[in-house]
């Protein structure tokens, strides 16, 4: 009886905390040596207690495989790398291709090969050495100066997630990167305050530092087109215990990048994209100009618990495209099923075109997608007949036809009196000639 | 000098009038009525725009159509014209004829 109740206790509690990572639960954590987890343990538990499965690995292990045969082993990986690993990049980023998210973590000792990973997702390292220094905003007790604060969000409610409401200093002690401006897939998170530089510690300054200010990103994010997300972080400390047990905001800051980074939130899809006359529900193979369409279609966000919700926006736009868009509509969104609709009314020029959806909102999954389909011109007998300010041109024709009858009636039988004259005057003549 | 194109004018009237036989006073007729026609629809578009511009182009190719044609049919019956050929009767058939295609034409395009 005991065991019975016991029984379904736990069985319970394990559907109860069915939240279900995306991809899967396995995760790959690369530490330096696996001794450091427990550095990190309020951090890595933050995950287990979400449904992942951490794997944890020595990142100088050369057996170390997150491929085998064709088939990836893990879902996601942390990678916490600051002690001059050497990692494996061409492996991590086949790994990034594959569209499975990974956390980068380093210190100011980063190896070159880390440096190469960043580089091979848009970002450049400092060098190996540097740190990012601030005379101002430091942690009270640091002499050397390196362990800095910053407020400096990104402003991406997406990818802040609980954080956005309860923003708080960050503590960040590490190696600053340079952020390329022109890069559409990387995104600024933490940046350092603009009184801060990023050199060597204990030298004396004597050229231009890599960064200065503004420009140091401390943690930057990266979606890829095949929606995996990277986030580099030049401060593995950030992520210790030590900087999660202070009152700055290290512990909500870094556990809600996280679950961001591992599809936690903003990672959409989109089903049921339909397109039909307003009155009818037959699909078509075709339109014809100036018909007014109704368009639809259902986008729903992953949730780690409820699974996959209605996703709630009002910036979601269809455009019709032929080269260029010639229609655009914003799509009025329904809460409670997730479908997005809007009536488009179908331009006057004919050709080949398509309805287009491309929803790239900063810190979602890239949506796109999109249907050809033919615009015909009006049949010959679909024109307007009878406009009334035309009639003036019917009459003229009608008219124009009825004097044609008129006059040909005229010309057959009118006797031409003239004619027959001159031709008795000539007759006449002729007689008395030949007389 | 004021009286003179007035002169000239009643001359050439006169003259005309004289001159012309009767079947070409009646072509001439039909001629000036399909002349007023059709500066009476350029003028319409002028005022009113060129929204059926297919209509436009029906109605005004109508008179403009049987203007030339029936100015062809006047060469070929004027007894002074001496270079054709063709007897009036044949003339007239082909007047007829053409007639029937542009009007069949004009009032497909008319819309």
């Amino acid at each position: 009886m005991k065991l019975t109740f016991f029984c379904i206790f736990v069985i319970t509690l394990v559907t109860l905390s069915s939240a279900k990572p995306l991809l899967g639960p396995k995760t790959a954590v690369l530490l330096g040596s696996i001794d450091e987890k427990h550095q990190y343990s309020e951090f890595f538990d933050s995950f287990t207690k979400k449904g992942y499965d951490l794997h944890f690995l020595r990142a100088d292990d050369q057996d170390i495989t997150l491929k085998k045969f064709g088939e990836y082993l893990y879902d996601q990986a942390i990678l916490f790398v600051g002690k001059s690993e050497e990692i494996n990049v061409v492996d991590i980023l086949d790994f990034i291709d594959s569209g499975r998210s990974v956390i980068v973590a380093t210190s100011s000792d980063l190896s070159d090969s880390v440096r190469e990973l960043a580089i091979g997702c848009g970002i450049e390292f400092d060098e190996q050495g540097t740190s990012v220094i601030d005379h101002f905003n430091f942690k009270s007790g640091d002499k050397e100066h390196t362990t800095i604060t910053t407020s400096n969000f990104c402003d991406i409610p997406s990818v802040l997630g609980d954080f956005a409401q309860d923003k708080k200093d960050v503590l960040f002690k590490g190696i600053g990167m340079e952020f390329k401006k022109n890069s559409p897939l990387n995104y600024r998170i933490l940046v350092a305050p603009s009184t801060s530089y990023s050199y060597f510690v204990d030298e004396k300054i004597t050229e231009k530092p890599f960064v200065i200010g503004d420009e140091i990103t401390l943690v930057s994010a990266l979606q890829t087109r095949g929606n995996a997300r990277v986030i580099f972080s030049g401060s593995i400390e950030m992520f210790s215990n030590d900087f999660f047990n202070t009152n700055y905001g290290n512990s909500l800051f870094c556990k809600e990048i996280g679950s961001w980074a591992f599809n936690e939130r903003g990672f959409l899809r989109l089903r049921d994209f339909t397109h039909h006359k307003v009155d009818s529900q037959i699909k078509q193979d075709y339109y014809r100009i100036k018909d007014k369409v109704e368009f639809s279609v259902i986008i729903e966000e992953y949730d780690l618990e409820k699974g996959w919700a209605p996703y709630v926006a009002n910036d979601v736009q269809i455009e019709y495209v032929m080269l260029s868009p010639f229609v655009r509509a914003t799509l009025a969104n329904n809460p409670e099923t997730g479908k997005f609709s809007a009536n488009l009314s179908l331009p006057d020029k004919h050709g080949t075109f398509k309805f287009r959806l491309q929803y790239h909102k900063r810190g979602y999954k890239f949506l796109e997608k999109v249907e050809e389909i033919p615009l015909k011109p009006f049949w010959h007998n679909q024109y307007e007949r009878f406009i009334p300010v035309a009639y003036p041109y019917y009459l003229s024709a009608i008219l124009m036809l009825v004097g044609f009858f008129i006059f040909s009636i005229i010309f057959l039988y009118h006797k031409d009196d003239n004619v027959e004259k001159k031709n008795k005057k000539a007759t006449q003549k002729n007689n008395k000639k030949n007389n | 000098m004021t009286e003179n194109p007035l002169k000239v004018f009643q001359k050439i009237f006169s003259s005309y009038k004289n001159t012309t036989t009767q079947t070409l006073k009646i072509i001439d007729c039909f001629l000036v009525f399909q002349f007023l026609t059709g500066i009476l629809q350029f003028a319409y578009v002028f005022l009113v725009g060129k929204f059926p511009f297919n209509s436009f182009l029906a109605g005004f190719i109508s008179t403009v159509g049987c203007f030339v044609l029936t100015i062809n049919l006047r060469t070929l019956v004027d007894p002074e014209n001496k270079e054709t050929k063709v007897s009036a009767k044949r003339a007239f058939v082909d007047f007829l004829i053409c007639n029937v295609i542009l009007h069949l034409a004009v009032f497909n395009y008319i819309g």
